[in-house]
């Protein structure tokens, strides 16, 4: 549809050229920079114009932009903006290339300064650069395991994202993001390619700009009781200063990280700056989240009160619709949340020094009113290059929060009054006065809302240094250094309250409390690498790596908690008058790391890869020397641009790789240790504390994998696969050992066997590419098969129990305080716990199983037979536990769409889905099985009689009836972004603007009964590494938010 | 071409030589801080001997209390009147070998096997050490700190023994080998107390003058332990010679203090005017002995249970006596009358008699005295961590009966020393499950 007067003439994709090589484009782009200036100021033929990503409309930097034929050519800045002058003629044929882009051929009318060069992102990305571990990363088509990126710049533009882990979302076949309450600032849990640790955390490694970064998935106070500690620390960066994030998966991948890295690695690369003039970009987003429909989804409570007009003791069924009658009032249970985010930045420099700096804040509030977050962020980084091979980079990053959170799971929250609205609290007073509890639970949410605060209030800096250097032609090295540190105060106040209703109903909590925590973690990194390259005879290339990596984590906690104010307005624990206490505690490990690596490259078409790491770490045992971990890897091209043979296809990559790596033990696990003690006289001594196993060393993870990457039909469809076996051996388990060797507790020793094996399938396809109108669609699918393989003792089962030897924790408490979810793998309700058995899932939960039952006329069960484990069934009181279901999901998988019309507008919608797992509805079991206040306890009649012997079996007696399929699929994003038209930047003065509408979480496909299948406690006594546990835990909220992005 | 691949193996092997020499130079990096859980090696030095020594009577006291609480809800000193359910197999004298509290539990918890073997555990890793160390290496007097080691030694032993059916003992070698023991009756534990308290008191007396009192006190406690454990051999002229070793007036405390949990009184913390978690029982709540003092409270609303209280201790850190004149008088005592001495035996029965306000006794025979003997035993010892032992060793018939119904349901058994518990079982490779 183009005129005469549009600047573009004639456009060719360049699809099925060959791509040029990586050292011929390095070529052309160090000559482009070097003519560029000089063309500038000699002549006045010019043509000048943004590049864009065909997908997004974002800019796109470091484009090379050559007339054709000649090596006239520039680079564009980081607002994707180029110029070229000295040209001559009417038209010119440019050619706009930059790795991982399709290249463009397109001829343009000289004089044309606003030309809009829109580039498509190649199917399969061969010479995409990765971090790997060795010096600069290594070239996608080197690598014989699958990498995922995520375009992080380009999703949170759109506006549907609010931190890290809903980037990740969906995103990355075989990573599960499982977020566990709705509250704003709260986290969730990752897992990638399953658990395979039984004892140990199952949480990735994060690394930000190559620093070893807090990675514990749940902080916070215990403001849930049994379900804190609900903040994630990977939230803690601003999702808009991230350009990317690379995911590597398992083992065979990460073997150069060593010890720890056996549950993948997730790298965070932030924004850096590119040459050119300062660019600014500002960015807000204002909106609203809620939660959704509460009338339509909690369902309506009964209970038995004294009947009107009856005689005596004669009952009458109510019900109750909590919600509707508070909205009747005006006085709605849940509140609408303000999002409210603003982020600017700038960038630019020139190819001596370049930088990127950014401030943002966000101040947002949850459907709870207690409930906000109020982070402020910051980034400086800073690229130089003082000579031609010299690369030094500074990268800082400044993170300062203040997160309060609800009580969600007891003492007054909103769903938890919701869930269990009581009945007999409409009933008026004995004074026919109005019931003051209007049928919550207990008080009026408000008046909790006055009495509590739970807050975590985080500092985080991230500091790195890093030094990239060319020595030779064929030797660089690396070096790399940084910090990372948190600063956690974690607090729970309960004010003293005099108010009388406040009074009755917490009795001497009334008097209130104090509880704080500080929590501090460091972590450090230093690598050093180097990597020598030689071409051999036979078009053979030998890329010879080397490297050293010494991580260090220092962990400690102070706590100090009291009860009992004096008077009203007095909050600090110093003020307390009762059970004062305090502790301090400080915990350090620490890895060293060496890696030698061989690759041997043929015609840029095979590389045959070879390494070896070895590692030491603090918390091996003294009988432990070292651990080894190999790799091998293989990646074959045999078709890469036009093929006669296979004209459907762009390029085609084998990949195979196997790999180890490690996970350490817990701190201290190894020594036999003493811990202080009071002796006669309260003169200080010792006691003996732990027996430690001098021979434990890491859990150990083999994987391979095998896979394949396909481009086809003009890149416009793109297949990566990948199949994969990982089995993690020596797993780190604890025994009992014999009291009468007399140091009191377990004993870690190396011997369970997990194996995890399934696949991962991502198709990228643009089924309609018209001028004017593209559809880009996107597959993710994953399978995760999960077993236990050993327990090291018969007879093959481990019940999960609560325990920790995290600083600060007290064995046998019910509280784990601040202790990091990570050292509550096992932690799970006490009650229902999930179970490791030889043969099945990891962390699965094993009940007795309710098959059949008969109801009584008096409504209760009879005849309640339980599944007898072969086939059969059995009366339930002499019945087996049998498997119910695996908590992590077997599958999971998304389908993104996106529809750009006329360049500028688009459309995009994200759904995802998880299925094959378990949830135990806490919910159900709390105002059912509990508090008798569900229709099932009276109107038994009209349910399977299975589930009424469930529910009326006891208090976790027959809990299969609240065990529920968490299967679902759910509307996770959409968004709507129109780019104005470039003609129109002028009235604001701005090079960009781009305006959108996104919402999340809109809806749920799901035969799950509760409130929502995602919601579960992370942390505390019922969350950890396994259990999947909801009890009045808040839905993800569904939002709305309206976005700006200016760039100029 | 030649000289580019020699120039890329030297690369590799610059990388292969610094990856072997780090290899030999990482574990300095490794040094971590363990402020709070303290590495054995590096406690267990010649310089820290005294401070391991207070360690070990530090978790003997624990033990010790714990021991006397679990010790009299078995026998009939207390009633367990609180509702918390792994409580109720010692009450109801039916504790089965998975019953984890007596087992397992820290001594806070009144756990009392792992917690004893703790105490015997600390001291034989001391008394271990002192025989490697050298006076010059030991800063207090290495036969001092051994007498104490070894005293507190032989009292775990003694009361492991007085407690339970059967054991083991395991240790952990100074190379921190384990060292797994079988099960074994209970006279080796009494066997092996006695060989404990010789040392000490070999111990005691090898110490050079000036003797101070404390290793006089030392040495007494010594005597008199090996007494008690004699008398649990029933090598009754042995304990009688022992238990004349002690002077009128003798009393050697387990201490107690309320600055930490692990120091409290824990008798006081089960039973007294502000701690109602038992009821003193009934065959001592009337007896007007004020070696005996017991007070009438009121009944739980939640249980029903009248609570008796107890005012021997009143408060936390009141001490609990672990060996005293008394207890060493009613050893001579019996010896005298299992020899058929009843006439040595009287006077000490009837100073016990005034002590409790009651008249001079009037038995004649020799089982009036034996039955006379126990009785003055239970109130001069009464709540000493004594009775459990009596109980089995004088064959006492219980209040209330065996199959008399429990007020928690069930009724009471007939399992009176302790199991050895499945922990041990199912964790020592010595012993069959």
């Amino acid at each position: 549809m183009l005129d005469d007067s549009s600047p573009v003439i004639a456009r060719d994709d360049g699809a099925g050229k060959t791509l040029h090589r990586p050292r011929l484009v390095a070529l052309l782009l160090l000559c482009a920079s070097a003519l560029a200036p000089h063309a500038l100021h000699a002549q006045s033929g010019v043509i000048a114009g943004t590049v864009v990503s065909a997908s997004s409309g974002s800019p796109v930097s470091s484009v090379q932009v050559l007339v054709s034929g000649t090596t006239t050519g520039a680079i564009t800045d980081g607002s994707g903006r180029f110029r070229l002058a000295g040209l001559t003629g009417q038209t010119v044929t440019i050619d706009v290339r930059r790795l991982g882009f399709r290249p463009l051929r397109q001829t343009v009318r000289v004089g044309a300064t606003d030309l809009r060069l829109p580039v498509t992102e190649q199917s399969v990305s061969l010479d995409e650069v990765v971090i790997t571990g060795t010096p600069g990363g290594q070239a996608r088509r080197e690598l014989g395991n699958a990498v995922t990126t995520v375009s992080a710049a380009e999703v949170s533009e759109r506006g549907t994202i609010n931190n890290v882990q809903q980037l990740l979302n969906g995103r990355a076949p075989g990573v599960f993001i499982n977020p566990a309450t709705g509250n704003v600032g709260t986290g969730a849990r990752i897992r990638i390619r399953g658990a395979s640790s039984l004892s140990l955390s199952n949480e990735p490694l994060i690394y930000i700009d190559g620093v070893r970064s807090n990675n514990q998935a749940a902080s916070g106070p215990a403001n849930q009781s049994f379900g804190s500690a609900s903040i994630s620390r990977v939230n803690d960066i601003n999702p808009d200063d991230i350009e990317s994030v690379e995911i590597i998966k398992g083992p065979a991948a990460a073997t150069l990280y060593g010890t720890e890295a056996s549950n993948g690695v997730i790298q965070i690369i932030t924004k850096k700056g590119a040459a050119g003039r300062s660019r600014w970009n500002f960015s807000t987003r204002q909106g609203t989240n809620y939660f959704q429909n509460p009338e339509g989804r909690f369902r309506i409570n009964y209970f038995p009160i004294p009947k009107a007009g009856g005689v005596a003791g004669q009952l009458d069924t109510v019900s109750i619709n909590l919600i509707a009658l508070e909205n009747a009032r005006g006085t709605p249970v849940f509140q609408r949340g303000h999002i409210g985010e603003g982020d600017i930045n700038t960038s630019g420099g020139s190819d001596l020094f370049r930088y990127y700096a950014s401030a943002g804040v966000e101040d947002s509030k949850g459907m709870e009113p207690t409930n906000g977050v109020e982070r402020r962020t910051g980034r400086l980084n800073v690229t130089t290059n003082p000579s031609p091979t010299l690369d030094l980079g500074f990268n800082v990053g400044y993170t300062n929060a203040n997160i309060t959170l609800p009580c969600e799971a007891g003492c007054g929250g909103r769903t938890l009054g919701v869930v269990n609205a009581n009945p007999t609290n409409l009933v008026p007073l004995s004074n026919g006065q109005p019931n003051p509890r209007r049928g919550f639970n207990s008080g009026l949410p408000t008046q909790y809302d006055s009495y509590l605060e739970f807050y975590q209030i985080v500092d985080r800096f991230t500091g790195g240094f890093q030094l990239n250097q060319q020595l030779a032609p064929w030797f660089k090295h690396r070096f790399n250094a940084g910090t990372d540190r948190t600063r956690e105060e974690n607090s729970e106040l309960g004010r003293r309250t005099e108010d009388s209703l406040t009074k009755a109903l917490l009795g001497t909590s009334g008097l209130g409390y104090r509880d704080m925590t500080f929590r501090t973690i460091n972590n450090y990194t230093a690598e050093y690498s180097a990597s020598a390259v030689r071409d051999l005879p036979r078009a053979l290339k030998s890329t010879t790596s080397a490297g050293t990596q010494y991580y260090r984590n220092y962990y400690e906690i102070a706590c100090a908690s009291g009860s009992a104010f004096p008077a009203v307005g007095i909050t600090t624990v110093s003020a307390t008058t009762t059970g004062r206490s305090t502790c301090q505690d400080v915990e350090e490990d620490a890895t060293v790391g060496l890696f030698v690596q061989q690759q041997l490259g043929w015609k840029d078409k095979l590389f045959v890869t070879a390494a070896i790491r070895a590692d030491d770490n603090s918390a091996f045992g003294r009988n432990f020397d070292r651990v080894y971990y190999p790799k091998f890897s293989l990646s074959f091209i045999p078709i890469e641009g036009s093929d006669s043979r296979y004209p459907f296809l762009n390029a085609l990559k084998l990949r195979s790789a196997y790999g180890e790596s490690g996970k350490q033990p817990v701190t201290f696990s190894a020594l036999q240790t003493y811990t202080s003690a009071t002796g006669p006289g309260d003169v200080p001594t010792v006691s003996l504390l732990s027996i430690g196993n001098p021979n434990l060393g890491p859990e150990r993870s083999k994987e391979i994998e095998l896979g394949f990457d396909v481009g086809a039909f003009n890149d416009r469809a793109g297949l990566e696969f990948t199949y994969y076996r990982k089995r993690t051996i020596d797993a780190i388990l604890d025994r009992q050992i014999a009291p009468s060797i007399g140091i009191p507790g377990s004993q870690p020793f190396n011997a369970g066997s997990v194996r995890n094996s399934g696949m991962e399938m991502l198709l990228r396809g643009k089924p309609l590419a018209h001028e004017k109108f593209e559809w880009d669609v996107s597959v993710g699918y994953s399978i995760n098969n999960n077993a236990v393989e050993d327990l090291g003792t018969a007879p093959g089962i481990l019940e999960l129990r609560r325990q920790s030897t995290c600083a600060g924790y007290v064995p046998g408490t019910s509280n784990p305080g601040t202790c990091p979810v990570d050292d509550f793998v096992l932690a799970s309700s006490g009650s229902l716990p999930p179970r490791h058995q030889v043969g099945y899932p990891i962390g699965s939960y094993f009940f007795r199983k309710v098959v059949s039952a008969t109801i009584l006329a008096n409504g209760s069960a009879s005849d309640v037979l339980c599944a007898d484990g072969k086939g059969g069934s059995v009366a339930c009181a002499s019945a087996p536990s049998v498997y119910i279901g695996r908590t992590t999901p077997r599958v999971e998988g998304s389908v993104s769409n996106t529809l750009t019309l006329f360049n500028n507008f688009r459309v995009t919608g994200l759904v995802d889905f998880k299925r094959d797992y378990v949830k135990i509805d806490g919910s159900m079991r709390f105002r059912c099985v509990i508090n008798r206040r569900c229709r099932e306890w009276y109107y038994p009649q009209d349910y399977d009689p299975a589930l009424i012997a469930s529910l009326k079996g006891g208090t976790d007696a027959l809990p299969s009836g609240y065990i529920n399929d968490a299967s679902f699929a759910k509307l996770r994003e959409i968004s709507v972004a129109y780019t104005l038209p470039s003609r129109f930047n002028h009235l604001g003065g701005f090079s960009r603007a781009t305006l959108g509408v996104a919402g999340r979480n809109l809806h749920t496909w799901t035969k799950y009964p509760g409130l929502d299948p995602e919601a579960f406690f992370l942390g505390g006594a019922r969350g950890g590494g396994f259990a999947l546990f909801d009890q009045t835990t808040n839905p993800q909220a569904t939002q709305w938010v309206v976005s700006l992005n200016l760039g100029w | 071409m030649r000289h580019e691949i020699r120039r890329c193996g030297a690369a590799l092997g610059a990388a292969l030589l610094l990856f072997v020499a780090a290899c030999d130079a990482v574990k300095n990096p490794l040094d971590v801080e363990t402020s709070s859980r303290i590495p054995a090696e590096n406690v267990e030095t010649p310089g820290n001997a005294q401070l391991l020594v207070d360690g070990t009577i530090a978790d003997f006291e624990c033990a010790f209390a714990s021991y006397v609480v679990q010790g009299a809800t078995v026998g009939e000193e207390f009633v367990y009147a609180q509702q918390t359910a792994d409580r109720v197999p010692s009450d109801r004298r039916n504790t089965l070998a998975t019953d984890p509290r007596y087992a397992t539990n820290a001594c806070t918890g009144l756990g009392i096997y792992g917690p004893l073997q703790t105490s015997r555990t600390s001291a034989e890793t001391i008394l271990g050490y002192l025989k490697v160390w050298t006076d010059a290496e030991v800063s207090t007097s290495r036969t001092q700190l051994t007498a104490v080691a070894a005293a507190y030694a032989g009292y775990s032993y003694t009361l492991l023994g007085e407690g339970f059916c059967t054991l083991a003992f395991s240790k952990v070698n100074l190379d921190r080998s384990i060292a797994y023991g079988g099960e074994v009756p209970r006279d080796s534990a009494f066997r092996i107390a006695v060989s404990r308290f010789s040392e000490s008191i070999a111990a005691s007396q090898a110490t050079t003058t000036p003797v101070s009192a404390a290793t006089t006190d030392i040495l007494r406690m010594a005597y008199l332990g090996r007494a008690r454990a004699k008398l649990d051999l029933k090598d009754y002229a042995g304990a009688k010679a022992d238990a004349q070793q002690i002077p009128a007036g003798f009393l050697r405390n387990a201490t107690y203090s309320g600055t930490v949990g692990r120091r409290a009184n824990l008798v006081f913390a089960d039973n007294s005017i502000t701690n109602n978690s038992s009821s003193v029982g009934d065959p001592y709540r009337t007896m007007n002995d004020p070696r005996v003092p017991v007070t009438q409270g009121s009944a739980s609303s939640a249980t029903g249970i009248r609570h008796y209280y107890q005012s021997k201790y009143t408060n936390v850190a009141s001490s609990i006596p672990l060996a005293k004149y008394q207890e060493a008088q009613l050893i001579i005592a019996e010896a005298d009358v299992r020899a058929g001495n009843l006439a040595a035996a009287l006077p000490i029965l009837n100073a016990e008699r005034t002590r409790g306000n009651q008249l001079p006794f009037a038995g004649v025979t020799p089982a009036e005295y034996l039955t006379e003997l126990i009785d003055q035993r239970r109130r001069e010892l009464f709540l000493e961590g004594q009775h459990l032992g009596d109980v089995i060793r004088f064959g006492i018939q219980l209040q209330p009966a065996t199959g008399t119904s429990y007020h928690f349901g069930g009724t009471y058994g007939t399992q009176l020393c302790f199991p050895l518990p499945a922990a041990e079982r199912l964790n020592n490779p010595l012993i069959g499950s």
